[in-house]
């Protein structure tokens, strides 16, 4: 019983992951341009049909096809905030939603007439074999996962901190108006941003494969980074983190112990608890409005 | 330009400015009651559902165009009121008990649900509203006593005395008559206090406390005037579609509602009607535009979802007014012909983040 | 001295290591036109905001007409005759100047939603009621021709106007304005001048103003209190506080 209470947590912790890259994507998005992008589900999606068609059609390697498929998501984010997104800088927090929602739509339905509607599978790439340790098996697949993210989170950290265009991008995110001011373009920042989350996301879709599988609607899933960045305070990359493992820790536990049915909602019952407790989210700072 | 003298300082915000407005909008109601005797079942039955998500788009108007918040779980009011109206017609009670109960529950759980919401503010209720959507999602499946889970559930149309509204073109006069009196007292919302207190909340929260509108009764009220809607017209729409299962009330429910307002007009009555014609007609009209598309294109089922995509990123970015707005340029412009200025609707915008 | 309306004591606020306010007393006389000077960041809307509950001051007490305001709800403060305008103004951006002067009526409204949405009887005489008052003040500050227009569409001196109308509707006992002359150019601020000696005369309403342009506060105002850092600078006749060595050392600096 407690071994299986480890598994369920180990698992729980990979499809965390998984919630947190796609969170941070949010987040930078966020942060720096004030969006919540309700495409970002999609656009991870779209980074693992990306994936799987390099890997199943062109038979590409399979790290041939990786860095292929980033290059193509970092084009395709800035094209999206090329076309749809900067036009409509300052505008009210619902256009901007619902732009973005449009766009997963779209992104949604064109993967659909593209690539049909059914369930894919990766072919190649990582294989899942259990890993012992003493009487504990875990899954390849999700050492994976949590290593890949693990990486990810390390090389964000090292290109905010320590990259001249990382730091640029930061202090953007935090006065547009001083960092203009300052010399940083805050348009190609915007560009940057974008393509940086798109490229997360399809990281993150990438290692979604192997467990979730390919579908049109795993975007989906994506949605459930919500209440991962919400839970993170919306504005911080570790919050993030700390909020998508607990997501998914918490659901993969709710599997198990509670009522079939609860897993798929375990997430937004937690979201609308933390919430109701702490608006700002457990990482969050409160705002206060100069008048 | 027209002028009018006022005599009265109430006249200001009489429902028709104009005599000439009272006569077309006269004349617009009686060809409204005259068409489903001249067009055939199927079309009365758009007219149905479009009258159905008329009351919709008002309540979903009153919350996010006028009050400002938004909200991504509307189809969860939807599903109550269909479902109370299901259950309550179902175990015997009358339709006409079913359908207010319907609205009320709606309403008593918009404000359950409007009681977080006074501590969130913007994306956060998006998301958290998003997330009360899924759960209800849930609950629909899972509560098979009331809701018969996935298999869904049957319902009568209803009969008044002699009055029986089973053919859909009786049924249609009824769906009209509560939207009348849904617009009528929306309109009366919108032009006293209650209306202007739940507008002031959007545009400066800070200034409307301090002219005394407390944001927990009026942000609590939006949700659950707006519930109130959504719930009466999901009973309605249970009684037109006669079958209703889990399918009706998802996540794409939601998002399409606030599409409706999008592209009908935020902040608008005439932008909610605009709104409801819209989305019944698109999908009409793409039925009959895919014969003319390729096959490749034009036989694929996300075509449909594709075009809305489409047609809402095009709105939010040319038109952020809507249908509504269009209609204001379009008037605007034969109204001062030859002097129509452009900048007349310029787009204002706020640099957030460069303060702080 | 006449009749104290509002005494605010010992006023402190802190916005993370920033002292806003350290002790700040001010008394306001009942009738009188009163003006908070000091250069900027002195604290001086700070102080109005704890005044009209926008901020929850850390420590002190305020009292009006001799009742205990301090910890009264922000929505409520309209009921004791608290009104105000903002810095930055604050106005619904998106309704026209009618319906923005019509909520300064909110406070007096006298219907529920019920009644609201019936919209008959008591809700229309209402109505009527409350669109005369705002006719009368519209008539008061020259705003007709600008009745209709939506905010946005509207300049930025008669924002100002459409401000401080909205706040006379409210029918306070005091008024509280924060800059009521920035960005107006010399003719509107001659007119706010008149305005301002013609709402004490009117309508007898009391005035407590923060205000940069010292022409305006010498010409109009009884009293001044000056603030630096958030302290208590000076306060006492217009003469004598523009002339007192720290105020004058406050705004020209040292030596």
């Amino acid at each position: 019983m407690e071994l299986q209470l480890v598994q369920q947590i180990f698992s729980g912790i990979a499809i965390g992951s998984i919630y947190a890259l796609v969170a941070v994507g949010f987040i930078l998005i966020y942060k720096a341009t004030d969006v919540i992008s309700f495409a970002q589900g999609d656009i991870m999606m779209f980074g693992a049909f990306v994936a799987y068609t390099f890997l199943t059609f062109l038979h590409l390697p399979f790290i041939l096809a990786v860095v292929l498929t980033l290059a193509v998501m970092a084009v395709f984010g800035i094209l999206i905030e090329r076309v749809v997104l900067r036009p409509l800088v300052g505008e009210s927090v619902l256009s901007m939603l619902m732009v973005t929602v449009g766009v997963g739509m779209v992104i949604r339905n064109v993967a659909g007439m593209i690539w049909g509607y059914d369930t894919y599978q990766f072919g190649g790439g990582i294989s899942d074999v259990p890993v012992r340790l003493g009487e504990l098996a875990l899954s390849s697949v999700n050492l994976w996962i949590i290593g890949v993210t693990v990486v990810m989170v390390g090389a964000l950290f090292y290109f905010f901190n320590k990259t001249k265009m990382g730091i640029s991008m930061e202090a953007a995110s935090q006065n547009q108006l001083a960092a203009y001011l300052m010399g940083i373009g805050v348009k190609r920042v915007f560009s940057n941003i974008w393509a940086l989350s798109a490229v997360v996301a399809a990281v993150g879709g990438i290692l979604l494969a192997p467990i979730h599988f390919v579908n049109y609607n795993m975007g989906f899933i994506g949605l459930r980074a919500f209440p991962a960045a919400v839970l993170g305070g919306f504005g911080s990359i570790p919050g993030a983190i700390v909020g998508g493992i607990i997501i998914g820790v918490s659901e993969s536990l709710a599997g198990i112990y509670l009522p079939a049915g609860f897993k798929d909602i375990f997430a937004y019952i937690i979201l609308i608890l933390v919430l109701l407790i702490r608006p700002e989210g457990i990482f969050g700072v409160a705002e206060r409005k100069r008048v | 330009m027209r002028f009018k003298k006022r005599r009265n300082y109430l006249e200001d915000i009489d429902l028709f400015k104009y005599r000439s407005t009272a006569v077309w909008y006269g004349i617009l109601l009686i060809i409204m009651l005259s068409l489903p005797l001249t067009v055939g079942t199927y079309w009365t039955s758009l007219m149905t559902l479009t009258a159905i998500y008329a009351i919709v788009a008002l309540g979903m108007n009153l919350l996010t165009g006028y009050a400002g918040q938004i909200s991504m779980g509307h189809a969860a009011f939807f599903a109550v009121g269909a479902y109370t109206s299901a259950y309550l017609t179902g175990i015997g009670v009358s339709f006409w008990v079913a359908l207010p109960a319907g609205g009320i529950l709606s309403a008593l759980l918009g404000i359950f649900i409007g009681l977080p919401a006074l501590r969130m503010k913007g994306l956060y209720l998006a998301i958290a509203t998003m997330g009360f959507g899924f759960i209800m999602e849930q609950v629909i499946n899972s509560w098979d006593y009331v809701t018969h889970g996935v298999n869904g559930r049957q319902l009568l149309r209803p009969t008044l005395g002699p009055i029986d509204f089973t053919s859909d073109k009786v049924y249609f006069y009824l769906v009209f008559f509560v939207l009348l009196v849904m617009l009528l007292l929306m309109k009366n919302i919108l032009r006293t206090p209650t209306g202007r207190a739940m507008t002031a909340v959007r545009d400066s929260e800070v200034a409307a406390e301090s002219m005394g509108v407390n944001l927990a009764v009026y942000k609590t009220a939006a949700f659950a005037v707006s519930a109130l809607y959504t719930g009466i017209a999901g009973s309605l729409f249970a009684h037109h579609m006669l079958f209703i299962g889990p399918e009706n009330f998802d996540v794409t429910v939601s998002i399409n509602f606030l599409i409706m307002i999008i592209i009908g007009g935020m902040g608008s009555v005439h932008g909610s009607i605009f709104g409801a014609i819209f989305m019944t007609l698109l999908p009409e009209m793409i039925a009959l535009g895919k014969d003319f598309l390729p096959s490749v294109i034009g036989q694929q089922s996300g075509l449909q979802g594709t075009v809305y995509g489409i047609l809402l990123v095009l709105f939010v970015l040319f038109e952020p007014l809507g249908i509504y707005g269009r209609w204001l340029k379009v008037k605007f412009f034969f109204e001062t012909f030859p002097f129509y200025k452009k900048d007349t609707f310029k787009r204002i915008r706020k640099y957030t983040k460069s303060e702080h | 001295m006449g009749e104290t309306l509002l005494k605010a004591e010992n006023m402190s606020i802190r916005f993370g290591g920033v002292n806003a306010l350290q002790n700040v007393d001010i008394d306001v006389e009942k009738g009188s036109i009163h003006a908070l000077i000091g250069p900027n960041g002195a604290g001086k809307t700070t102080l109005l905001n704890c005044i009209s509950r926008v901020y929850k001051a850390d420590s002190g007490k305020v009292t009006f007409q001799g009742k205990d305001i301090t910890h009264i709800k922000p929505y409520k403060i309209v009921n004791e005759g608290i009104a105000r305008t903002f810095q930055n103004i604050e106005l619904f951006a998106n309704v026209s100047v009618m319906d923005n002067m019509l909520l300064g009526c909110h406070s007096r409204r006298k219907t529920g939603f019920f009644q609201d949405a019936l919209f008959w009887g008591k809700a229309r005489k209402q109505e009527n009621r409350f669109r005369t008052k705002v006719e009368e003040i519209i008539d008061f500050l020259d705003l007709q021709a600008y009745r209709m227009e939506r905010i946005n569409n509207v300049p930025y001196g008669v924002q100002k106007n459409v401000e401080l109308g909205r706040a006379l509707v409210m029918e306070p006992t005091l008024l509280l304005l924060d800059e009521p002359s920035s960005g107006l150019n010399v003719e509107e601020t001659q007119d706010l001048a008149f305005w301002l000696e013609d709402i004490r005369a009117d309508f007898g309403m009391t005035i407590l103003l923060i205000e940069h342009d010292m022409r305006l506060v010498m010409d109009v105002c009884d009293r001044i209190t000056a603030l630096n850092y958030g302290k208590l600078l000076a306060d006492g006749k217009p003469k004598d506080v523009v002339s007192h060595p720290d105020v004058v050392k406050a705004y020209l600096g040292e030596d």
